[in-house]
This record gives structure tokens, sequence and C-alpha cells, in this order.
């Protein structure tokens, strides 16, 4: 069972993977426009991660919705407790 | 890199790790340049990523340049001008099904030459691009052939019936590589053979493609981009040109010099001997084809031949340019087989199982690609070996068939002074444990087992029974020793034993054998120091050793000269040597325990 501080927990070690910036630290509110390198290949990483590292998919309406980290916990725990 | 390809959690991994990756290869000097644009009819910029990657891990740093989505068809007949000024060396068109407009038609066609006249369309397309694009660059051009749609809406008849896609892309990707061949500089990357070795459900990704255009899914460009990576390491000569292989559990079951000929696993008799035979095809394959093949093994030659002789052996001995076969470290008899063949370590793959092997190689030459072969899954060996793709060749030419046949003249053996093989160092740093101990009532099967089946190193190759094991250890007169052996690689459990009996100041060894998977780890050297310390104490003055020569044991015979254990006696006499003269080895690379 996941909660939401383990959740946001693997969400901050995936960032940094992804950012290969270990220095960087998130919040619920760090969207793309806090991290330069955010773009759309880092977002495709981002997702294959997080649906590896929960066992879950993401639809393609899904990926359009996630602006920020808060949206993006959201919805793994919705994925992860439906 | 290559190692993280196998899995889907590790490609994965890789994916999302490109950025850590990246940062990690900064160090490229005397890397080899190469320009390479891409010129695709989908998302590039995750190829573009992981191949530059999988170069940079072959020694090739790449400058790429990506053309506009969709745009290969316009990117081929009319370079842009950045694609002009860029002057590519390779150009990649990374095509796939989905460009294909065969597949916007329905396929109620009226005849079959109206199918067939839609296969020339699309090949004269893509061939009008091959010449343009060779007209205008003196480049390599590497075309895509296409993959099979993942659903198949006609079950079977998709590939029997002519209006089956199945069937139309089998068409189309035989004309493709037929044109292709009119062309020098044409190279086809066979994604319809990756596909299928990824698996179509994994290789296509409707998500991927319909939000972002990736013709292939997001994980499948790590096995892409590592095709292609080969391809372009061949065009650029970094192909591996030989192969250096163990004997011993890696061409056959065991270990010749042990059982014999006759005992080893090698063809029909058993699973494993199966699956040694099966490798040895593998290998045969690719020497047949040009592979240069070199033997390296600890063994006698007469030992290493002899396996070779098995009469289920696919390899003979002529299908090797050189065989090392001595007791020498294997760094050292690396070494030579460079020499001989005349290659540098960039170009060869060494493959044994064993780690420290593989360790000890690829600490003397980092250069050296080593595959280590877990002997628990000879079935995997054929793989292990092959999907590397080490020995890619972009056309097998009469100069490949011809070099199979080049036998190699040894060139007189020089001192190892171009490379020093710290081994020490290397053994150091596994934090190797030895316990030395008398052994427990549970453990004398081993022992047993240990005696009776030893033969290199084995002082004189005489078998016990269970009575006279246990009569060793329960005497007083007699003592017996065992070793158990373990380091950061494995546990080895109980690797050696050594017994012998008291007369007077005298101490008789009767026994000493020594599992030939701890050779070189300096467990003799640490035993018969403790033995000395445990001579002294008790006032012992004279060691004495039965030692016969069988056959089979010239290493023990070797290790005993070397040790200074044989005085002045033959291999065929009784040694003696007094206590005070057994040297002593202040500095060992492992830890010694003695209970």
């Amino acid at each position: 069972m996941h909660t939401r501080d383990s959740i946001k927990k693997a969400c901050q070690e995936i960032f940094t993977q992804v950012f290969s910036d270990s220095s960087l630290t998130i919040s619920e509110k760090t969207s793309a426009s806090d991290i330069p390198t955010w773009d759309s290949l880092a977002q495709i990483q981002l997702l294959m991660a997080l649906e590896i590292s929960f066992g879950i998919q993401f639809s393609m309406d899904e990926v359009d919705d996630l602006k920020n980290v808060r949206e993006i916990i959201d919805l793994i725990i919705l994925k992860t407790t439906t | 890199m290559v190692s993280l390809l196998w899995t889907t959690k590790d490609r994965a991994n890789l994916i999302s790790n490109i950025a850590r990756y990246e940062s990690s290869s900064r160090d490229r000097v005397g890397f080899s340049k190469c320009r390479i644009a891409i010129l695709s009819g989908s998302t590039t910029s995750l190829v573009s990523r992981l191949l530059k990657l999988f170069l940079l891990d072959r020694g090739v740093d790449a400058e790429i340049f990506e053309g506009n989505f969709g745009n290969y068809i316009i990117d081929s007949m009319s370079p842009s001008d950045e694609l002009n000024a860029f002057k590519p060396d390779i150009i990649y068109l990374h095509t796939s099904r989905v460009n294909l407009k065969i597949f916007r038609v329905s396929r109620d066609f009226a005849a079959d030459n109206e199918k067939f006249s839609v296969i020339d369309q699309e090949l004269e397309l893509l061939t009008s691009a091959w010449k343009s694009l060779s007209e205008k660059f003196d480049c390599w051009i590497i075309q895509n052939n296409f993959d099979l749609p993942p659903h198949q809406s006609l079950g079977n008849a998709e590939l029997t019936d002519v209006i089956g896609w199945n069937f139309v892309i089998s068409e189309l990707n035989q004309r493709l590589v037929a044109e292709s061949r009119t062309f020098d500089n044409v190279v086809v990357n066979d994604i319809n053979a990756l596909s299928a070795t990824v698996g179509l459900e994994e290789w296509w990704s409707p998500r991927d493609w319909i939000k972002h255009g990736f013709a292939i899914s997001v994980i499948s460009h790590t096995r892409l981009s590592f095709n292609l990576s080969t391809i372009i390491g061949t065009i650029l000569g970094e192909s591996k040109k030989c192969l250096i292989i163990d004997f011993d559990n890696t061409l056959w079951g065991g270990v010749v010099g042990e059982l014999g000929v006759g005992a080893i696993e090698l063809g029909p008799n058993s699973d494993r001997g199966k699956a040694f035979y099966d490798f040895q095809i593998t290998i045969k394959d690719l020497q047949s084809r040009g592979v240069i093949l070199a033997g390296c093994t600890k063994n006698d030659i007469d030992s290493a031949l002899s396996g070779l002789s098995h009469p289920s052996s696919i390899l003979s001995v002529d299908d090797f340019a050189t065989i090392e076969a001595s007791w020498d470290p294997k760094p050292i008899a690396v070494q030579r087989i460079l020499e001989t063949v005349n290659l540098k370590g960039s170009n060869v793959v060494f493959a044994d199982d064993s780690e420290v092997e593989i360790a000890s190689v690829k600490l003397a030459f980092p250069e050296i690609e080593t595959l280590f072969l877990d002997s628990t899954y000879p079935e995997r060996y054929s793989n292990l070996l092959l999907r590397p793709r080490y020995f890619e060749t972009l056309k097998v030419t009469s100069d490949d068939a011809n070099r199979k046949k080049t036998k190699f003249i040894k060139r007189p053996s020089r001192s190892y002074s171009s490379r020093e093989f710290d081994q020490i160092k290397l053994l150091e740093s596994l934090n190797g444990k030895l316990s030395i101990s008398t052994p427990s009532i549970n453990q004398l099967d081993r022992v047993i087992q240990l005696i009776n089946k030893t033969n290199q190193f084995n002082l004189n190759g005489l078998r016990r029974s269970p009575n006279e094991i246990k009569r060793f250890l329960e005497s007083k007169e007699c003592c017996l020793l065992i070793c158990e052996f373990k380091d950061d690689l494995a546990d080895y459990g109980i690797i050696a034993t050594i017994g012998g009996t008291f007369e007077s100041d005298c101490l008789t060894i009767d026994i000493w054998v020594m599992s030939c998977r701890v050779f070189d780890r300096y467990i003799e050297i640490a035993l018969i120091s403790q033995l000395k310390q445990i001579l002294m104490t008790r006032t012992v003055r004279f060691l004495k050793m039965r030692v016969k020569k069988t056959g089979r044991n010239s290493y023990f015979l070797q290790t005993g000269l070397r040790l200074g254990l044989s005085g002045d006696a033959s291999f065929d006499e009784c040694w003696l040597i007094s206590v005070d003269s057994i040297p002593t080895f202040d500095s060992l690379p492992i830890k010694v325990d003695f209970k």
C-alpha cells in the first residue's frame, strides 16, 4: 500500500535520476517551469520510470493532464488504490 | 551499457537514466569522430540520444543531425542548407511500417499486379532517396527495412494471402535487400528481425505513436539504437575480429585434466553435454565466417588437445589460429595470443567461465571485451555470446572465408613487460578469506570427494577409502586439515585438504589436493606457510612428501618446484626438506584464519 509520502519519496528518486541532478529537491508544486530540462522527452522518461516503479500504465489523456508533481502523486494514488 | 538491454526493467532504467550516463561519458580522449544525420518518418529525439550513448560506449564520439519530423523524402531529395553544411559521414533513414503509404489504403486490390505495383512505388521512393543522397554526399546510408504490424486481422492469411500485410512486407523486405545490394554504400538495418526478437507487442506502442510520433515503443528505442550502433561501429571498423575462449567448462562440461576426455560433458548423452555441443556449433559458425579463434586454457597442452579430440567435439585443433595451454596467469597467455594473431585488445572478445579470470583479463586489458559464461547455465552460452553482436559484419567476404584457414605462427615468447599485470592487486580487491581447520565429521563426504576426484593439484593421485580418511582424522599420529575459501565472487566451500602422519620429528604428507577452481589464488602458499607454523610449534624438524608423478599432476609438481618443496629430488622421488627451509610468505593477497 503506497502512502502519499512514500509516493513522493519515490518521485523524488525518479526526478533525481531522470534529470541527473542529486541536488534537485521537488515539492508538490514543482512543475516543468521550475526545471529547465523538463522537456517532452524528459516527461516521457519520467512517466516510463513511474510506470515501471508502481506497476501502472498511464492513458494518453492522463498524461496530458499532468502539470506538476502534485497531479502526478494524485494520479498514482488513484491508479494504485482502484 | 550492453548489459542494460536484456530485460524490460533494465531497458526502462536505461531510458530514465540517459542524462546520468551522458554526464558520465564526458572524457572522450582518443575517441573516433563521426557525423550522423538521421532523416526520419517519425520522432527521432530518443533514438538520437540513445545512439550517441551507445556509440560513446564503443569509443565513438558522434555528432548527430536530426531532420524534421516525417521529412525524410524531402530531406533526401532536396537536402536543407543545414544538412549540406553538416556533411554527414553516415545518413540513417529511420523509417518503418508507419511510413508505408500502402497501409493508408484499403486492401481490396483487384489484382495481384496492383499489389506489386504499390510495392514498386515504395521501393522507387527509397531507391531515389539513396541515389540522391549518394550523389550529394560521400557517405554511408543505413536504411531500416520494415517491421510487421502487431495485429493479424486476417490471422495466418496475413502471410499466405497476397493481400496480407505480412506477405506484402516480406516481399518488400526481400526486394529492398536486393536493391540495396546494387549500392555500395547502403546497409539495411534489419528491424524486421529485431522486432521479432523484442516481440511485436513490446516493439509497438499505439500510445507512443499517437502521443509522441514514435514509430516504435519508447522502451524498444534501446534495442534499435544498440542495433544501429553495432552497424555504425562495423562501418568504422570497430567490430571484433577474434574470440579468445577458455576450454574447461566453456567448450565442454568439467575439467578435462581432472576427469579425462571420456568423462567430460559433451554431446548427446546428457543435457549439459548437448548444451556444450550446441555452443561449439555456434563457435564453429563464427569461425567458419572469418572470426579468428584462439584457445586460452589453464591446462597441459595434451589435456587441452584431448578435449578437442572428444568424438562429439565440433571444434578441432585446426579450427584454432592458436592455443595457449599453460599454467600462466591468463593475462600473460592473452598477451601472447595478441602478439601471435597480431591484433589489438580492442579487436578481441575474451570468454571464460571463471569470474576471477574475467576480472584478471579486464584489469590487465580494459580494452578487451570480456564475457563471463556461468557454467551453471551452459544452455545460455550461445545467446550470451551472440546477442551483444561483437562480430557484426556488413558482408561476408572471400577474405573472411580465407581467414579461417590462416594458421598463425607463434612468435617467441617475450617477457611480460609491455603491460604489467598486477594479480596481487586484483586478488586483494576480491577480499578472499581462507579458513584452515580440522574437518568435522559432516564435512568428510566433501573431503573424500575432493581427494578422489582431483587430479591436477594432487600430491600422488592415490585414491582413499572413507575409512582411511577417518583414520587420518581420528589418529593422534595423523594430521588432516581442510581449507575453505570465499571471496566477493563466490563461496567455494572446501577446496583443499592436506593430510599426513607424524613420525618422531618428521611429518610425512600422504594427501594434498586442491580444486582447480582456486588455482592462482595463493591458497597453497597460505596453507604451506600455516603448516610451517604448526610444525615449528610441535618441534617437528622435517617435512616429507610422498609425491608421485601421475601424468595428470604436473600442475602440482610445478607448484612444488616453485615453492621450493621438492629440494633436490626429482618428481618421482619422495621430497624431504627441513621445516626451517619451508619458505615463509609475509604478505598474501588473501586473509587466512586458522582454527
